[in-house]
């Protein structure tokens, strides 16, 4: 069975090498971004000054650090999921040897590993261009916890993403509920600004909320020097979300299901 | 072996279509009062096919065909009724039953666009966990029959519709099912390519037992690829039997074509009119009065250059369903 998930992973990685287009796309969505928002906070933040503890080049960090977890990250799952349940292509799921849910991740693994395998070269050159400037120091505890942290932000969002599309079961049309989605999970993830700019008060409680785990805390475990006892903690917190939306997910997709093979097939 | 390959017992369908309003309350009304009406797209269906047997499940646009392999193969659900595939209830989406089955839509490609027909192939191969060597050598044999295997390597997206069906009947039975459910197979191809299509799926069901349940509105392909025919009506079975049958019970008459002549009179045909325009005219005669039927016809000069010929498939299955919708 798990060879079957492998291969699946090796089609989505192989599905985006096969399109040169799609490469240029992604190092533009990528790179595009990132320069924007330093320039942006280039010109709000000068000098020594810092805005929620993050000074100029610790915002630069964040920047190339949230697109990077961004790669790796976010995957449209939620508009897949919505597409092939109206288009009917569900079906060429359902009536193949697989579990839904494992198809679709497997899928997005692939897809995250070609990503981070096109962006590997860039984010290489600007880790040693920070490195070498001196900008940054990275201890090898912290590239642990780090990287344990992407992993889990990434099955977290495939679960919630997963979830969010899954209403596509009963309703029609998600398009403006998948716009609106984006935004406010951006936002509360810590995309568009490191969330401990936001009065105190509303930083935490967004940060009592799962979507921190997006971006915002794996980017804080790699560049606030924070103790391991705030990682493990959050971690912890981190785990008991992805089981719980777990097992809503198994709920939700097998009356989902239920739905679906009751009124479409 | 199993005795029967498909056992369906009182299958119904219903589905609820909600009407849609116009005006801006209307649409609010959808949300909190929808108004419903039921469809009935399949109803109290029986009927068992045997393993081997080669099933044409014929029925006008709407008729409740593609409703029906849906069920059989598992994606809808039955509102009532149940069936069995090889054993298996398919609403309980067992693997076994997955592999066991194999589902071929006209009108939904199943393949990876941005993938070659070959890493889709591969794919199948781990996933219905099918022995290498021989998947390999399957693979090739069906891709000579197909004529297509010069076009494995290439990106699906460049293939052309044909090219693409073809790929889509090689992945549909390489992973080697026992019933392949097809559901008009064949829209949209040329003369040749449904003729290796058929000529394919002949092979298989000779070779390996393969059992063949196929929808297509081309009577030709029911002609040349089964011998065992249900024949749906707005959601209900109007004939099941064999193909044999149905052509022996409609073999005691005949068509008679001719152009009309200027003594022409309709009111004087003893013959039931099958179609007819400004110039020409098709009876039905029973066979052996044909001679007589076209000599008196001759004689009374009401017609010139007579053909007599054999009632098709496709004649017998729209006289079928005139007679159901009078
Ligand atoms: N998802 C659905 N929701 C509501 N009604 C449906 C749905 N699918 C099919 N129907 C209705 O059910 C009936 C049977 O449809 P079905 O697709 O089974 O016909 P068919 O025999 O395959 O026709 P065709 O030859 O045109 O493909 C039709 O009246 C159709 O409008
Ligand atoms: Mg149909």
């Amino acid at each position: 069975m798990l060879r079957t998930y492998i291969a699946i992973v090796k089609v989505s990685l192989k599905s985006i090498f096969a399109n040169k287009s799609s490469v240029v796309i992604l190092l533009f969505q990528a790179l595009i971004p990132s320069i924007v928002m330093f320039y942006l906070w280039s010109a709000i933040v000068n000098g020594n000054q810092t805005i929620g503890g993050f000074n100029k080049s610790q915002l630069v960090v964040y920047y190339i650090g949230v697109n990077f977890i961004n790669s790796f990250v976010w995957y449209a799952i939620d508009w897949e999921l919505n597409e092939d349940i109206h288009s009917g292509e569900l079906s060429n799921i359902i009536h193949r040897p697989l579990s839904i849910h494992n198809y679709y991740f497997a899928k997005m693994i692939g897809d995250r590993l070609a990503n981070l395998l096109l962006l590997a070269p860039l984010l290489l050159l600007g880790g040693i261009y920070l490195f070498v400037n001196q900008l940054w120091q990275i201890s090898f505890l912290v590239l642990v916890e780090f990287t344990i942290s992407l992993i889990f932000a990434a099955i977290l969002w495939f679960l919630f993403s997963y979830l969010v599309g899954s209403i596509a079961f009963w309703f029609d049309n998600l398009f403006f509920v998948l716009i609106v989605k984006e935004v406010v999970v951006n936002l509360l993830a810590g995309y568009y600004f490191p969330l401990e700019i936001l009065p105190k008060q509303i930083t935490n409680v967004v940060k009592s909320l799962p979507f921190q785990y997006f971006s915002s805390f794996p980017i804080d475990v790699l560049i606030q020097k924070q103790k391991l006892s705030f990682w493990l903690s959050n971690t912890i917190i981190e785990i008991c979300w992805v089981v719980l939306l777990y097992f809503v997910m198994l709920l939700v997709n097998r009356k989902g299901l239920q739905r679906y093979s009751d009124v479409m097939g | 072996m199993e005795q029967t390959m498909i056992d369906v017992k009182n299958l119904s369908k219903e589905y609820l279509v909600t009407n849609r309003r116009d005006s801006l309350k209307d649409t609010l009304k959808n949300i909190f009062k929808p108004e419903q009406t039921v469809v009935e797209a399949v109803k109290n269906l029986s009927f068992t096919v045997k393993p081997g047997e080669t099933i044409g499940f014929i029925g006008q646009n709407g008729a409740g065909k593609t409703t029906t392999i849906k069920m059989l193969t598992g994606t809808l659900f039955p509102s009532s009724g149940t069936c069995k595939i090889n054993g298996f209830d398919p609403t309980k989406r067992e693997t076994n039953f997955k592999k066991s089955i194999s589902v071929v839509m006209g009108n939904r490609s199943q393949l990876f666009p941005d993938l070659t027909p070959r890493d889709y192939l591969s794919l199948l191969q781990t996933m219905y966990e099918i022995d290498e060597r021989e998947f390999t050598q399957t693979v090739d044999n069906l891709a000579n029959t197909l004529k297509i295997s010069n076009k494995l390597d290439t990106q699906t997206r460049k293939l052309s519709l044909g090219e693409r069906m073809k790929i889509e009947f090689l992945a549909g039975v390489v992973t080697k099912p026992k019933v392949l459910f097809l559901d008009e197979p064949t829209i949209g191809l040329d003369v040749i390519a449904k003729r290796d299509l058929r000529k394919f799926l002949i092979k298989l069901n000779k070779d390996e037992q393969l059992t063949i349940f196929l929808t297509s509105h081309d009577m030709d392909d029911i002609a040349a690829i089964c011998d065992h025919l249900i024949i749906i009506n707005h959601g209900e079975i109007i004939w099941n039997g064999l193909k044999q049958d149905l052509l022996a019970k409609f073999g005691k008459s005949k068509y008679v074509t001719f152009t009309k002549r200027e003594n022409f009179d309709a009111t004087n045909l003893k013959a039931k009119i099958v179609t007819q325009d400004e110039l020409t005219i098709t009876i039905k005669v029973p066979a052996g009065e044909v001679e007589n039927a076209v000599a008196a016809l001759a004689a009374n000069k009401q017609g010139s250059d007579y053909q007599i010929s054999d009632l098709k498939l496709e004649d017998i299955i729209i006289e079928l369903f005139a007679k159901e919708n009078e």
